[in-house]
């Protein structure tokens, strides 16, 4: 057989934890292969007419002994957001492992990860190396939106399960929605779509607007893809409130320097910069914290995310509010807290928000895979639409497919209502204590872990 | 049929039979034999576990799909060649081409409902205006200053691309528009050979006639082509065109295969500008052979690269975390030791070997006749020189 040398190897280069015979219990994958192959030597004699579909039709009933997951990620080994989802996929393999009760019959679950290097092109090609290659049962990871919507394609020709664990973009809901047969086989774990994380910034301004005492705000938006549906949720729902909107910039991608910027800032007397930072972060914040800017500063900024950022910014961050999906001081449901210093004692620090996802969602599949037992996609996806499986992050459901926001997890829009209802990202702050900074929670109520500080010198 | 066209008729198919070819273009139809039987290759019990041990993938479907990427890549190479390679005004930035005929094509699809054979035509259309657009400043501006206007333009298409990303998508690039064949592994495969092998057969009939002359002309003097009473305005205008158009025809297709997608990253970034630029010249500048089969390299170590298990002692990190840096390396590796491209090298070398190098009348040479060892008259030497002109000028050196 054709592919039988050459997978083990591939599976071993790229820190699969099985080499060899990962096809033993995938037989009928083998026979697919043969098939397509003579196909393909006949659509290449009858002059290409033909268009081969490549899907695993009829995939493998029941839960094979051998379960490998897919991990898609940017460079796993530097990027502490692809870091986050390796490692906890890997934590997430080894409790499947040690479990009895969930994927039971299997007797090993591997993971296999790929660096997607955040472009679409080898994005694409890891994934099919994944899928193809090495018959993962179901993939996770993807933090870019521009390699999500370029997999979409590959993901409906696969037919395997693909539950996104980083990228925000509403397009790809959008695209499950339209074409819910072709595309159904994606689902979004988190974050929050782009549109509802720019709903969350509004709530959360509305439920904690008389703690911070912002009457007026500077919206400051970066110019990049991702921040687009996040400003238009903005513009749409920031009206409902007493909150008046001072100025509204989007400006340019790669900005360096804020200075004009801060300028316009205090020149319009806004009481914060309400921002959605990302490529941008740093020189924003170490800017506004070295000039001492006498506005407050919050929204979405990625980068505080980070547990790491403070030292990293010499404490630069400090004061700074930023939406998260959940931070080590967070205890969202009982798993959070359980999760984090499981991740902590093996990779000797926290993980970001794509490790709760991520680990959210591969426990969620195997939890319908058991469910259903079989790790067939089609039956897989019905079981993930039906599904209601509380994580890390709060509780995993999905919009239904008549739903513009198709298979991406649903937004608890009651603000303070507990977790088990739906996921409801967090509202940290970078305080100081003893000298180091920490996450603390300011919203919602139910974990919050501190009281809002304003910079002293505001 | 008389006598004469008998023998006409003799001398065409002796010139078809690849027995009577030179070595190298042996090689060369063996290598185009081997490509077409690739798919079929593969399916045989024996030789198809060797063949797929020898694809860029582990598997015969990624390798074949990876090698329809490559077959792309090699035509951005292609083309790229037919205007720098020839005329020696280098362009930094060959992707604007492949992203007017990739965004056109996609958008025309997607937008309009075209049908993509059709609007793979629209692009390549829009992509020659892009050529005229390009080549009119090239009357007036050479050298240096060209390629400052060629390095520009596909940045500022970047930033509209983002500015209007509610039109173009913004740095995420458009969704995925329909498939020209579908998502079969041997269908993508064929159309991607078909159509390389149909821009280069153009290009190389091109550049060895009577027009590719006057391109390499003026590369090596342009003032004696004008003293001949030749326009090269006129030249370098179809040479901007031509080029133009067939880059825009490898984009417009590329995105409607299930490897590529009309997305900034793949198009028309800054990493594509330069990998173009070193897959023709590695390959061979001024040749087209060269550029195909150094855009091909260029495509597949990368992937090669990615196969490798093997992890270096002291970092601690794997050969195909570093592919990109061993790629820049041994690109720089290569580039040094074979100056004039590696295609110039082989051949030399084959001439040696077979006892050929003094003869020189056997076949047309791929590069149109220089003595591959005269470093003084090989393609880059001479745009080297050209620029080192301009140069000179621009600080005040002594007008010649």
């Amino acid at each position: 057989m054709v592919n039988d040398g050459s997978s083990g190897s591939a599976g071993a280069a790229n820190g699969s934890k099985n080499t060899g015979d990962e096809y033993n219990g995938n037989r009928s994958k083998l026979n697919r292969r043969r098939f397509i192959q003579a196909a393909g030597v006949g659509a290449a004699a009858t002059g290409f007419a033909g268009c081969l579909g490549g899907g695993p039709g009829e995939s493998s009933e029941g839960i094979p002994s051998e379960v490998t997951l897919g991990v898609l990620a940017p460079a796993p080994e530097n990027n502490p957001i692809g870091a986050a989802i390796a490692n906890s996929a890997e934590l997430a393999a080894e409790k499947l492992n040690n479990s009895s009760d969930l994927l039971g019959d299997a007797d090993s679950v591997s993971v296999s990860i790929k660096n997607t290097q955040e472009s679409p092109s080898t994005g694409r090609q890891r994934y099919r190396e994944l899928t193809l290659d090495e018959g993962a049962n179901m993939t996770t990871g993807v933090f870019t939106s521009e390699v999500l919507l370029q997999l979409m394609d590959p993901i409906s020709q696969q037919q395997t399960v693909h539950m996104t664990s980083g990228a925000a973009s509403p397009k790809a809901s959008n695209q499950v929605n339209e074409e819910y047969d072709k595309y159904k086989y994606h689902f979004r774990a988190g974050p929050i779509n782009g549109y509802h994380l720019g709903q969350n910034m509004v709530d959360f301004l509305e439920a904690k607007g008389n703690d911070l005492g912002w009457e007026s705000v500077a919206l400051l938006v970066e110019n990049y893809e991702w921040t687009n549906p996040v400003q238009q949720a903005i513009d749409d729902h920031i009206g409902d409130l007493d909150v008046d909107v001072v100025m509204e910039e989007r400006y340019a991608s790669g900005t360096s320097n804020f200075g004009p910027i801060y300028d316009s800032v205090e020149e319009s007397g806004a009481d914060a910069a309400f921002v959605a930072m990302a490529h941008t972060g740093t020189p924003a914040v170490v800017q506004w914290a070295r000039d001492q800017r006498p506005f407050e500063f919050g929204g979405i900024h990625v980068l505080t995310q980070l547990p790491a950022y403070y030292s990293q910014t010499g404490g630069a961050c400090r004061f700074t509010v930023s939406q998260n999906t959940a931070t080590p001081q967070s205890e969202l449901t009982d798993k959070t807290l359980q999760y984090a210093q499981d991740y902590n004692s093996a990779y000797g620090g926290f993980p970001v928000y794509t490790g709760y996802i991520t680990h959210d969602a591969i426990m969620q599949w195997a939890t319908v895979a058991t469910e259903r037992g079989t790790v067939n996609a089609d039956e897989v996806v019905s079981g993930l639409e039906e599904s209601s499986y509380t994580g890390t992050a709060g509780s995993l459901d999905y919009y239904g497919k008549d739903h513009e926001y198709a298979h991406d997890i649903k937004y608890n829009f009651r603000t303070d209502s507990p977790p088990e209802t739906g996921v409801n990202p967090v509202f940290q702050q970078w305080q100081e204590s003893d000298g180091s900074g920490t996450q603390e929670v300011l919203h919602p109520e139910y974990v919050s872990s501190a009281d809002y500080q304003a910079p002293p010198w505001v | 049929m008389t006598d004469n066209d008998t023998s006409r008729l003799r001398l065409l198919l002796g010139r078809l039979n690849p027995l009577g070819l030179p070595l190298r273009q042996k090689i060369g139809v063996f290598g185009l034999a081997f490509l077409i039987a690739m798919p079929l290759l593969v399916s045989l019990p024996v030789v198809g576990r060797f063949v797929v041990m020898i694809l860029p993938a582990s598997s015969w479907e990624l390798g074949l799909y990876n090698l329809a990427a490559a077959l792309f890549f090699g035509m951005f190479a292609m083309s790229w060649d037919a205007v720098s390679g020839y005329t020696g005004e280098i362009s930094f930035g060959h992707g604007l081409f492949f992203a007017v005929g990739g965004y056109t094509s996609a958008m025309l699809n997607m937008g309009h409902g075209l049908s993509p054979w059709v609007s793979v035509l629209g692009g390549v259309l829009l992509a020659a205006v892009a050529g005229v657009m390009i080549g009119v400043p090239a009357l007036r501006i050479e050298g240096p200053y060209l390629s400052l206007v060629t390095l520009v333009a596909p940045l500022i298409l970047l930033q509209v691309f983002i500015y209007m990303s509610d039109i173009f998508g913004g740095e995420q690039g458009l969704g995925n528009p329909e498939n020209l064949v579908g998502l079969g592994f041997v269908s993508n495969y064929f159309l991607a050979l078909g159509l390389f092998l149909a821009v280069f057969v153009l290009l190389w009939a091109l550049t060895r006639s009577n027009t590719g002359s006057i391109l390499t002309a003026i590369r090596e003097d342009e003032n004696a082509v004008s003293a001949a009473g030749l326009s090269t305005a006129k030249f370098k205008i179809f040479a901007f065109v031509l080029s133009g158009a067939i880059g825009g025809l490898a984009g417009a297709a590329y995105v409607h295969t299930p490897v590529g997608s009309p997305t900034p990253s793949e198009l028309m970034s800054v990493i594509i500008n330069v990998e173009v630029i070193i897959a023709a010249v590695l390959g061979g500048m001024g040749t087209i052979v060269g550029a195909a089969l150094g855009g091909l390299f260029v495509a597949m170590l990368p992937d090669y690269l990615n196969l490798v298990e093997f992890t270096v002692p002291v970092i601690g990190k794997s050969i195909s975390e570093m592919s990109f840096f061993l790629f820049a390396i041994v690109t720089l590796f290569l580039l040094n030791i074979f100056p004039g491209g590696v295609l110039r090298w082989g051949i030399a070398l084959g001439r040696r070997a077979t006892g050929r190098d003094g003869g020189g009348k056997e076949g047309m040479a791929a590069d149109g006749g220089q003595s591959p060892e005269d470093a003084g008259t090989n393609p880059v030497a001479q745009t080297m020189e050209r620029y080192q002109e301009y140069y000179d000028n621009m600080f005040g050196g002594d007008d010649k």
